[in-house]
């Protein structure tokens, strides 16, 4: 099987995020074409528990001044905005964001603030690169060991 | 853009630290599946030795513990195993995953079930997979598991 070109990216770290901090992460999706961003909030408190703020932005350079909000991945009520839909309260709540970035600047910064305490992890994967990261390496696969089979 | 059918999978995550010795286990459905890339991240290790003392992938048709047997090429140790695992992947500082899996689902049992055990007591354990080149995409965030499934 030739192995499609995915990269993973730990964009956070399983934390527990306080009521209205809110943790960021920059992607550098340079050299791929899609992005799937999952974000993983614990079990929320009730259904009306939805963030206080998930979103994505954008910017040529990693500088915090250089970002701007992308139209339809902000989460909330307004016309442009996504819905947060309900939380569940008995498992885990998934948030995804599949991303053409072929319209996109070359970083993605996420950012999320639970409207209670919660344990917030976020993982990505590109796909459809230029080039496959079929070998073991940070710079190219995201990884120190490659295993494949 | 058509996207292309990815089923994300947070398989573990935990702030709680893993305790030596200790071994934890998650299982993943991959039905309709050919392929899953599997990323392990763990914590920063104190020296080049404390590589973990198990890192694993076994597979069986059901999901009775009794039923999974490992899957060699992905049983990691010395170079008689499936794969090494070298000390200084553990100790440097990243932001990385440690381990990658890329494994051929054609040729595997429905469940996969991977297994870590810290050699010292470590911080962080984070196992995430995405299931690709599925028989139908899952292009509605139920169909995903998801609360929302943003697109563009």
């Amino acid at each position: 099987m030739a192995f499609p070109s995915l990269k993973p990216v730990v964009l956070l770290d399983a934390t527990s995020v306080a009521t209205n901090a809110t943790n960021t992460s920059i992607l550098d999706t340079m050299g791929f074409d899609f992005a799937q961003i999952s974000v993983d909030m614990a079990t929320a408190d009730t259904t009306t528990h939805v963030p206080t703020m998930l979103k994505l932005s954008e910017g040529d350079t990693t500088d915090s001044t250089a970002f701007s909000d992308i139209s339809g991945f902000v989460g909330g009520t307004g016309a442009t905005n996504f819905s947060f839909g309900t939380p569940k309260t008995s498992v885990a709540n998934l948030y995804v964001f599949n991303v053409d970035l072929r319209a996109r600047k070359r970083y993605i910064k996420l950012s999320v603030t639970p409207v209670t305490p919660q344990i917030v992890s976020a993982a990505v994967f590109l796909a459809r690169a230029e080039n496959s990261p079929s070998v073991a390496g940070t710079a190219r696969s995201g990884c120190a060991i490659l295993v494949e089979g | 853009m058509a996207f292309p059918s990815l089923f994300p999978i947070h398989v573990a995550k935990t702030t709680a630290a893993i305790v030596t010795a200790q071994t934890a286990t998650a299982s993943i459905d991959t039905m309709g599946y050919d392929f899953m890339q599997l990323a392990v991240k763990l914590g920063t290790e104190a020296n080049a030795t404390s590589v973990p003392t198990t890192l694993k992938l076994s597979e069986s048709d059901i999901t009775d513990a009794t039923g999974y047997s490992d899957i060699k090429a992905f049983v990691g140790g010395t170079a008689t195993d499936g794969f090494s695992l070298t000390g200084s992947v553990f100790t440097a500082t990243s932001t990385s995953a440690n381990v990658v899996f890329n494994v051929d689902l054609r040729a595997r049992k429905r469940y996969i079930k991977i297994a870590m055990s810290p050699q010292v007591t470590d911080a962080l354990f984070g196992v995430y997979a995405v299931l690709a080149r599925g028989e139908a995409s899952p292009s509605t965030a139920a169909r995903l598991g998801a609360v929302t499934l943003i697109e563009g």
